[in-house]
């Protein structure tokens, strides 16, 4: 048996001040070592043993990456952003859609809890993870050896899994502008299934639409088969029904109740979404 | 595992403490600071018994490592009150009827002085939303609610 | 009814709010003694094994102190010795060779910090045989099962287990065939109720202090100080006068502290071998392993006539109370009890079984079945209601127990007549403050989202008292002296998991003495300088507990008329008491005569300086009754028909508690009992996992479905009212009120979602899940 006590494991633990000694440390120890940055997750699974490591680098104390900029028409988000931080942002005010999938997050681990934890954890249920991907957010992953940019997409492969390399450290979210009059939306239906959806259309008909959902699936995704039988076509009962089936489609087939409510959950997201598009 | 030094303000107080990496705040409160008003109820971060304020930010001690708060200002429950005289919130709470067994009590209260300070005057939804990461189990929340609103009221009067 | 109380009836402050507001009240969890160890438990990995070998020798090279089966006493006892000898079922031992739940002690270590002795417990090795587990009761009872007891003791004698039943309870009344034949409709009905955890905030813990005279003294989570003493010092042989359990705050239990916590007797142990204090405080994991609410799957046939009357009742229990019996069969005297009171039965046949399996030991938790007899006889008496036209109310008021009727009560050993009785006002004032006449039909509504309205109805005995010595103990104690300055002492071992019985009972006692309630406090109290009290539990602490401080107050109150007498010259009857807020002491007076009036504090003063002695006196007292207190509760939930959501919107609870004595506690009481009702229901469930016998959410909080506030209706919409009632042989009118604030609630909900959506749904938890598939079975709008 565990003990949630205390923290029976033990490690050398590192307090960098700044991105490159954090990613000089992930060089050096890699797999044996965890980035620590809220601990409302990583201090859980050490807690219930399921990852021991044998490194801890708190990157708290980085200022570089707690600040919100613009880049552009980018909003660049620290990876060390919390949720709260994020929740009273300006630049974030033209983001509805973020804040309304991280408004039911308790109130202490909005206050812990980071945006770069957030997708690094990687669980499917993750807060932030919908809205980004719906927002077609990209991510910086910083290491020894360079750094790049990718979709978020890209980097939930799995359950509690990511793409990024033991040596590479998530140091900032880019968020591009929302094209204008875009309606945005967010859907949940607690821990169960939850829906984000960005939708811009000329008159009855769908210019382009972004579908991500989360909850009980397999990890975070956006929905690029619903998303391509609304592009183009009339909005109506006949699109709307086969997009749903794309998004059942992401679904396990014998999880039968969270197929039910997300039939009733998504057409009610992208109405939303669809109502407040100009 | 080797200790450090951190320096950090405990309800106004300096101190000094050597402190293992592994060690975690929630446990140096009680067990080197006799600070026993925090307390442990799950260890996972799901009942918000272990509830401080960390540069007057609410944070769950059983998950924050102790070493990360070097150079931080903490209040637990025992730094409220100031002078003998109780913090409006707890006075709140005893006139309420907002306490029977005590235990979650800690907890909430500094939550409670958190969600106050940042916004004056919730609504029974908002205070509701508030309390999502505590556990109660004598109450049924119904007076921590009247409790927390009635707070509010003597704080904007003050 | 209550105005001409000065204290009683009126809301007061609790003592412990402040201590408890600003985090120095202390638990167990919090005392520290110079010097103590930790303690850390070693438990089963397996649900059923023997250990075939222990080795703990690393650990102790580590230099921690080591117990297993071998090292500590080896007789078996049950930890709850609430019923006679005669009725005490022994299965458990201190630490066991023969594991019967995941999370089983077998060995325990205390070292010099946790962390230590957390490595320590790493380093013994054990070796299991692993054995056949059972987890479903109806499977357990099937020949050819493994067996977890083969045998127990009961009181000193070896009795056999067969097919691994713990006990079995069979009462009949009347004649159930002639009944079915006689009546007009006849129903059937299945319902399961939740292993629900007691989610208690504080974790099971001890400290123990091993004693320059052989003996200990203890701090632990209990609701029976007394009890714990006596089973501390029959185990390891200790004197009682050498055992010393003090009363401490307790935070929150619920019932799972009535019994002597399994941790107690091993940190004895360790304390003993180490020859220092040891603290063992568990895990949030640990805890979930350690005690559950009784589930049970019950099977209830009725028959009525056409206007509504019940004619017969045949119900069939089977609990699965896990790997320990610790009181199964009290919990089925209790649970026919529970029905027969609730309605006239004139034909009734009980047959209640409590089956063994390999997972946690289920215990009471506040209603001891009740709830689970209430859920499923109250939502088919809704059914009859519905199936004949008839209004619910209506057939409620035709057939509930109440005013002058006879009534059992905690089980068959135990009648008596019931003297006050609000149900009817409840009924009456409760129906149109919800809007009872418009809840609808659920034929009739339409949408995804909709609205129903349920009633239920609900009590409890105040105590478990009777007129003649039963299968429990029941009888309180305390000791109440005046202090040299006129305060007053209460010495009542009497606890208090939070809900308020001994504040309302330190009303009674400034009540009954007639001083300001600010004279009165409850003095630090331990079994050495208590006399006994059984428990807290059973809904008793008001009716019991401050039974008995009225009748101490009372001789005090005659000791001190005396002593005032002695001083005014006035006979003591003649002499009133008035508390006297300015002077904040209670005065002595005699009505209508000038110049005789002394404060309390100068008699006391008098009465030392003249070596009188002390204004004291100590007592107990076992109430002769058991007097049901009553709820009913009205409450409109929303179902979404699509999701298969329910949410509690409004609700409208009606209580008859007689007097009550503590206006703002009481409400409180109701509250906590109305939410812990809803997650019953709604939520809470443990499931173990078919080949580990592990909890599916291995003991985390976070896998562990409870409500929260924000799924509470606002305050607003939560009503609560009392009845004018009074029970006469409560102390100043009152019966409890704790119990009977929850039972009714699990009933209420599955009321409230038929008239919503037209379908019984009798498996708790009612899950969105289960609402959804009901939905689908009935073919939807």
């Amino acid at each position: 048996m565990v003990n949630t006590r205390i923290l029976v494991n033990e490690f050398e633990y590192f307090e960098p001040k700044t991105v490159a000694e954090a990613v000089d440390l992930l060089a050096r120890f890699g797999k044996e070592a965890k980035v620590l940055a809220g601990g409302t997750n990583l201090l859980v699974d050490m807690k219930l043993e399921k990852v021991s490591p044998k490194y801890l680098i708190y990157i708290g104390k980085i200022p570089e990456l707690r600040s919100i900029t613009r880049a552009g028409s980018d909003v660049i988000i620290g990876a060390n952003v919390t949720f709260f931080e994020m929740m009273k942002a300006a630049e974030l005010k033209d983001y509805p859609l973020l804040r309304e999938a991280i408004e039911s997050v308790q109130l202490e681990i909005k206050r812990m809890g980071t945006i770069g934890g957030n997708i690094c954890n990687a669980a499917p249920t993750a807060s932030a993870a919908p809205p980004l991907l719906a927002l077609e957010a990209k991510v910086k992953l910083v290491s020894k050896r360079g750094s790049r940019v990718i979709p978020l997409e890209e980097v939930f492969v799995g359950d509690r899994q990511t793409s990024l390399a033991p040596d590479e450290l998530l140091t900032e979210i880019h968020i591009p502008a929302l094209d204008g009059g875009c309606g945005t939306a967010f859907g949940e239906i607690k821990r169960k299934i939850k829906f984000a959806a960005v939708v811009s259309r000329q008159g009855d008909t769908c210019k382009r639409c972004r579908i991500a959902m989360g909850g009980d699936v397999e990890r975070p995704i956006r929905v690029r088969n619903a998303e391509s039988l609304l592009e183009g076509n009339r909005v109506d009962e006949n699109t709307v029904r086969s997009a749903c089936e794309a998004v059942l489609a992401e679904i396990d087939p014998e999880n039968w109740y969270v197929r039910e409510i997300a039939q009733y959950l998504f057409p009610k997201v992208l109405q939303e979404a669809w109502e407040r598009a100009r | 595992m080797e200790e450090r030094k951190i320096r950090v303000k405990i309800n106004g107080r300096d101190c000094e403490l050597s402190v293992k990496p592994n060690e975690l705040l929630l446990n140096v409160l009680r067990n080197k600071l006799g600070l026993c008003g925090t307390k442990y109820g799950c260890g996972t971060g799901d009942c918000g018994a272990c509830t401080v304020l960390v540069n007057n930010e609410p944070k769950l001690s059983c998950l924050t490592l102790a070493v990360t708060v070097d150079g931080a200002e903490i209040t637990t429950i025992e730094g409220l009150a100031t002078d003998g005289k109780l913090h409006p919130i707890q006075d709140a709470f005893v006139k309420n009827g907002a306490i029977q067994c005590g235990f979650c009590i800690p907890g909430i209260i500094i939550m409670a002085k958190a969600l106050l300070d940042e916004n004056p005057h919730p609504t029974d939804e908002e205070i509701k939303e508030a309390l999502k990461g505590h556990l109660c189990r004598c109450t049924g929340y119904i007076n921590i609610i009247k409790a927390i609103k009635a707070a509010s009221m003597a704080m904007s009067k003050a | 009814m209550a105005t001409q109380y000065h204290t009683v009836g009126k809301p007061s402050i609790r003592k412990d709010a402040i201590p408890k507001a600003t985090g120095q009240e202390k638990f167990t969890c919090d005392v520290v003694i110079p010097g103590m160890l930790y303690g850390r438990i070693l438990r089963s990995k397996y649900p059923h094994a023997r250990i075939k070998r222990i080795d703990t020798s690393k650990a102790e090279a580590m230099g921690a102190i080591c117990i297993t089966f071998e090292d500590v006493p080896k007789a078996k006892y049950n930890e709850r010795i609430v019923s006679v000898p005669s009725a005490t079922f022994k299965d458990r031992t201190v630490l066991t060779n023969k594991p019967l739940h995941v999370g089983e002690a077998i060995a325990a270590v205390a070292a010099e910090t946790e962390e230590k002795a957390e490595k320590a417990l790493r380093l013994i090795e054990v070796e299991y045989e692993p054995l056949e587990p059972v987890f479903d009761p109806i499977a357990a009872m099937k020949p050819g099962k493994p067996s977890l007891h083969d045998s127990i003791i009961l009181q000193d004698k070896v009795v056999e287990i067969k097919n691994n039943i713990a006990a079995k309870v069979e009462i009949s009344e009347g004649d159930v065939e002639k009944g079915f034949r006689e009546a007009d409709i006849v129903i059937e009905g299945t319902a399961r109720t939740s292993r629900v955890y007691h989610t208690q905030l504080e974790t099971k813990s001890a400290v123990v202090v091993p004693e320059p005279n052989g003996g200990v003294t203890i701090w632990t989570t209990t609701q029976t100080i007394h009890n714990c003493r006596i089973l501390i010092g029959e185990i390891f042989g200790i004197p009682l006068n050498k055992v010393n359990v003090k009363k401490i705050s307790l935070g929150g239990s619920f019932g799972s502290s009535i019994q002597m916590n399994s941790v107690l007797p091993i940190t004895v142990a360790l304390a003993l071998k180490a020859k220092r204090p040891v603290k063992m405080c568990t895990t949030r994991e640990e805890d979930m392993y350690d005690h559950c609410r009784y589930p049970m799957i019950l099977k209830y046939k009725l028959g009525a006539k056409k206007d509504g009357r019940l004619v017969a009742g045949e119900m069939e229990v089977i609990v699965d109370i896990g790997a320990h019996n610790i009181q199964a069969y009290p919990l089925l005297g209790c649970t026919a009890g529970w029905l027969v009171s609730l309605y006239k039965m004139p034909n009734l046949k009980f047959v209640g079984k409590a089956v063994y399996t390999n997972k946690a030991p289920a215990c009471a938790m506040q209603g001891f079945g009740n709830p689970q007899v209430n859920f499923i006889a109250q939502t088919m008496m809704n059914e009859v209601a519905e199936k004949l036209g008839l209004d619910p109310i209506e057939v409620e008021l035709k057939n509930y127990v109440g005013l002058g009727d006879v009534f059992w009560g905690q089980g068959p050993t135990v009648r008596s007549v019931i003297r006050s009785c609000g149900v009817e006002e409840l009924i009456k004032k409760g129906a149109e403050m919800i809007g009872w006449k418009n809840r609808g039909r659920p034929q009739d509504k339409k949408g995804d989202i909709v609205r129903g309205i349920g009633m239920a109805r609900g009590f409890h005995t105040s105590s478990a008292g009777g007129p003649m010595a039963g299968e429990a103990v029941d009888f309180s104690g305390a000791m109440i002296k005046i202090n040299e300055d006129g305060t007053v002492d209460v010495i009542a071992p009497l606890q208090d998991m939070g809900g308020g019985a001994l504040e309302a009972g330190l009303k009674i006692v400034a009540e009954t003495l007639g001083v300001p309630l600010d004279c009165v406090e409850l003095a630090p109290t331990d079994t050495c300088n208590s006399v006994y009290d059984v428990c807290l539990h059973a809904t008793r602490g008001v009716y019991a507990g401050g039974g008995t401080l009225k009748k101490v107050a009372e001789q005090v109150r005659q000791k001190l008329l005396e002593f005032a007498s002695r001083i005014l010259g006035v006979y003591p009857h003649a002499l009133k008491i008035r508390p006297d807020e300015n002077l904040k002491q209670g005065v002595i007076y005699a009505e209508g005569i000038s110049g005789k009036e002394i404060t309390v504090k100068e008699v006391a003063a008098t009465a030392r300086n003249k070596n009188w002695g002390t204004i004291a006196a100590v007592d107990s007292l076992r109430q002769g009754q058991c007097p049901p207190a009553y709820t009913v509760y009205f409450v409109e939930v929303e179902v979404n028909k699509r999701t298969g959501e329910v949410k509690p919107v409004r609700a409208v609870i009606g209580a008859d508690c007689g007097t009550v004595i503590d206006p703002i506690y009481a409400v409180a009481q109701i509250h906590g009992s109305f939410y812990r009702g809803l997650s019953y229901v709604l939520c809470e469930d443990t499931k173990y996992k078919r080949r580990t016998g592990e909890l599916t959410n291995k003991g985390f909080l976070s896998g562990y479905n409870i409500l929260k506030a924000e799924d509470m209706p606002n305050p607003d919409d939560i009503q609560v009212f009392f009845a004018n009632t009074y029970e006469e042989t409560g102390p100043f009118g009152a019966k409890g009120i704790g119990e009977a604030a929850i039972n009714p609630v699990p009933a209420v909900v599955a009321n409230a979602i038929y008239n919503a959506i037209g379908v019984w749904i009798r498996e708790m938890p009612i899950t969105p899940e289960k609402v959804l598939k009901a939905l689908k079975e009935k073919g939807g709008n």
